[in-house]
C-alpha cells in the first residue's frame, strides 16, 4: 500500500505537469456545475416558452434557445448531470466486472482463464460503440440501459488489463507468504492481490472516463440514449442539426461543451498515468 | 511468408467467429416481447391463434433454443441470415446495396487518418519541442477529444453552407464514381481525422523511440545523409507500432461508420442498422451487427498478416 510520504510524491508528480492540473480544474468545474446544476440555472431545463424560440446567444439569454423556446445554457448545466452520471456508472460498471473477469482468470488460470480470455477477445471484436449499440438496441433507451450498454462494452478492456496485473503480481513472494501462512484464496485476492491492482485500476479508469463519455453522447446522438426532453449534450447536439443553418450555436454549443470535458479529462488521465505507471507511457 | 504462421493464426480466426456469431445470437434474444409482436404489431390481439402459431413455426420460433441456434448457425454459413420483418426480403439482400458506401467510408477514413496522422507525427518527431512540434500535438488533443458527430456538424455547416463547395447529404449517384467521391469527402474527413490524431501521436512517439536506438546513430555515424537515415533505417522500424494502431483503428472506423452515416445520410450498413434499430427489424440488426463483426475480424487477421510481412520476427515467435 502507498504510505504518505509515496502519495505525496506521486501527488507532486501529477501537479508538474500543467496540462493535467489544467484538465484536472475544468474536470472539477464541471463536477461542482453538476452538483450545483439547480442552483446555477436561471431556467428549467425543460420549460417550454414558444414565444422565446430560437434565439441567439446573448440578450436575454447567455447561450440562446431552442426550437421550443428552452433555455440553452441551462439545458447544457443539467446536461452535464447525464453525461457524468452516466459516465462514471458505466465506468464503475466496467471496472468492477472486468476486475471480477480479470482476477478469476488470472489467479485461477487454466481453462477458465482461457474460456474467459477467448470470450473477452470475442467481444472486444466489437467496438465499444457498435457493442453499446447492439446493445441498447435490444434493451431499449433510458439512463439504466444506456450504463449497462457502456459498463458491459467496457468490461473486456479491464478484465484484460487486471488479468495481466494478476498474473504479473501473482508470483511474487508477499503472495507465496500468504499462502504459506494458510490465507484462503479469497483473502489473498481482498487482501493482497486487490491493493496492488489500484494503480492499474485507477490510470485505466482515467482513460477509459473519456471514450464513456463519448459513447453516451454518440448514443444520445443517435436516438439510443437517454430520451427526451431530458437534456443530454449529445441529444442536444442532433436536436440543434434541425436548425444548422438558422441557429448553428444549438448544435455547435452542447458539442463544445462534450469536447471540452473529454479534453480535460484526456489531459487527467495522462497526468494520472504519467505518475502512477511511467512504464505505461506511449500513445495508447 | 511462413505458411505456419498463417495458418496458427487463422485457427485462431475461426473461433473467434463461431464467438461472435453466437453472441450475435444470445444478445439479439435478449430483447423484450417476442418477435410475433412485432411482426403482427397492433393486430396480435385481433389475429386468429392458428395464424399466430403458424407464424411462430415458420419462424422456427416454437423450436427450443439451442435448435434454434443449431438452424440459425447453418443458415448463416449459407448466407442466409433471415427475412426482414419490415419488407419481407432476405436479409443479405437488403444489406448488400449498402455494403459498398460503407467500405468507400471506411477505407477513405483511413487514407485521411494515414496521409495526414503519420507525415504529421513523423514531422512533429523530427522537430522535437519546436513549434511544429507543439502545434501538430495541440491539434492531436483536440482532435482527440471532439466527438465525430459534431464534428461532421461543423464540416456540413462551413463546407456545405458557408462555403459550399461540397455535397451535404447523402451518397452520390450509384455507380458514377466522381459522384460518390465528391460525397464521400465530407465524411471521409469526419470519420479520418480522429484517427490521423491518433496516428500523429502513434508515429511521432514511435519515431522518436526508434531515432534514440544505437543503429540510427551508427547509421548517422558512418555519413548517411539524413534523409537516408530517416526513411531506410528509421521510419521503417517505427511501422510495426504504427501498423497496430492502423489495425486497431481501422475496426474503430468501421464501429464509426455507424454515427457518421446517419449525419451525413450516407446509404451505408451504418445508418442500416440504425433504421433497423429504430423499426426493431430485429432479422436485419442482426445481420448488420454480423457484417461488422465479421468485418473486424478479417481486419484483426490481415493485421496480423502485415505485421508477419513487417517483422520477421513474429513469425517465428
Amino acid at each position: 500500500m502507498a504510505t504518505t510520504t509515496h502519495r505525496v510524491r506521486l501527488l507532486r508528480k501529477f501537479l508538474r505537469r500543467r496540462s493535467a492540473v489544467i484538465g484536472a480544474a475544468i474536470v472539477g468545474l464541471v463536477l461542482v456545475t453538476a452538483a450545483f446544476a439547480p442552483l446555477l440555472s436561471r431556467r428549467d431545463p425543460i420549460e417550454q416558452d414558444l414565444a422565446l424560440r430560437m434565439r441567439g446567444p446573448g440578450g436575454g439569454f447567455v447561450l440562446g434557445t431552442d426550437d421550443l423556446g428552452r433555455d440553452q445554457l441551462s439545458r447544457i448545466i443539467w446536461g452535464s448531470r447525464i453525461t457524468l452520471l452516466v459516465a462514471a456508472a458505466s465506468i464503475a460498471f466496467g471496472a468492477v466486472g472486468g476486475s471480477i473477469v480479470g482476477v478469476a482468470a488470472g489467479y485461477a488460470g487454466g481453462r477458465l482463464d482461457n474460456t474467459l480470455m477467448r470470450a473477452m477477445d470475442i467481444m472486444m471484436a466489437f467496438p465499444t460503440l457498435l457493442l453499446a449499440v447492439t446493445l441498447v438496441a435490444v434493451l431499449g433507451p433510458g439512463v439504466a440501459n444506456l450504463v449497462l450498454a457502456i459498463g458491459v462494452a467496457n468490461v473486456p478492456q479491464f478484465g484484460r488489463i487486471v488479468r495481466g496485473e494478476v498474473l504479473r503480481i501473482k508470483p511474487m513472494e508477499f503472495v507465496d507468504g500468504a499462502r504459506a501462512l494458510g490465507a484462503s484464496p479469497i483473502r489473498i485476492v481482498l487482501r493482497h492481490l486487490l491493493p496492488n491492482l489500484c494503480a492499474a485500476l485507477i490510470v485505466m479508469i482515467s482513460l477509459r472516463v473519456s471514450v464513456a463519455i463519448l459513447s453516451e453522447a454518440s448514443l444520445s446522438f443517435l436516438g439510443l440514449g437517454v430520451p427526451p426532453p431530458a437534456p443530454s449534450w449529445g441529444s442536444m447536439v442532433a436536436e440543434g442539426q434541425k436548425h444548422l443553418f438558422l441557429a448553428p450555436w444549438l448544435s455547435i454549443l452542447p458539442g463544445l461543451a462534450i469536447m471540452l470535458i473529454v479534453l480535460a479529462l484526456n489531459l487527467l488521465g495522462d497526468g494520472v498515468r504519467d505518475a502512477l505507471d511511467p512504464s505505461l507511457r506511449g500513445d495508447r | 511468408m511462413n505458411a505456419a504462421y498463417l495458418v496458427r493464426r487463422f485457427l485462431v480466426f475461426v473461433p473467434t467467429i463461431t464467438g461472435a456469431v453466437t453472441l450475435v445470437f444470445i444478445v439479439i434474444r435478449l430483447a423484450p416481447g417476442s418477435p410475433i409482436d412485432i411482426i403482427l404489431g397492433d393486430f396480435k390481439d385481433v389475429t386468429p391463434r392458428e395464424t399466430v402459431a403458424r407464424i411462430v413455426a415458420s419462424y422456427g420460433l416454437d423450436q427450443p433454443l439451442h435448435v434454434q441456434y443449431a438452424r440459425y448457425v447453418e443458415r448463416a454459413l449459407r448466407g442466409d441470415l433471415g427475412f426482414s420483418l419490415m419488407n419481407d426480403r432476405p436479409v443479405l439482400q437488403v444489406l448488400a446495396p449498402h455494403l459498398r458506401p460503407t467500405l468507400m467510408l471506411a477505407f477513405a477514413g483511413l487514407l485521411v487518418a494515414v496521409a495526414i496522422g503519420v507525415p504529421a507525427g513523423v514531422a512533429a518527431a523530427l522537430r522535437r519541442n519546436t513549434g511544429t512540434d507543439y502545434g501538430v500535438m495541440t491539434f492531436a488533443v483536440l482532435w482527440l477529444s471532439a466527438p465525430s458527430f459534431w464534428l461532421s456538424i461543423l464540416l456540413v455547416y462551413v463546407f456545405g453552407y458557408l462555403v459550399p463547395v461540397l455535397p451535404m447529404f447523402g451518397g452520390g449517384t450509384t455507380g458514377d464514381l466522381p459522384s460518390e467521391l465528391r460525397y464521400l469527402v465530407l465524411p471521409a474527413i469526419a470519420i479520418g481525422s480522429r484517427s490521423a490524431a491518433l496516428l500523429a501521436r502513434m508515429s511521432r512517439s514511435s519515431t522518436l523511440e526508434i531515432m534514440a536506438q544505437d543503429f540510427v546513430r551508427t547509421a548517422r555515424a558512418k555519413g548517411l545523409a539524413g534523409r537516408v537515415v530517416v526513411y531506410k533505417h528509421a521510419l521503417r522500424n517505427a511501422a510495426m507500432p504504427i501498423v497496430t494502431v492502423i489495425g486497431l483503428d481501422l475496426a474503430y472506423l468501421v464501429g464509426g461508420t455507424v454515427v457518421i452515416e446517419t449525419v451525413f445520410a450516407r446509404p451505408g450498413l451504418g445508418k442500416t442498422l440504425i433504421d433497423a434499430i429504430n423499426n426493431r427489424d430485429y432479422p436485419v440488426v442482426q445481420g448488420c451487427i454480423l457484417v461488422f463483426a465479421l468485418g473486424i475480424i478479417v481486419v484483426n487477421f490481415l493485421t496480423d498478416v502485415a505485421y508477419a510481412l513487417l517483422d520477421p520476427r513474429v513469425r517465428f515467435d
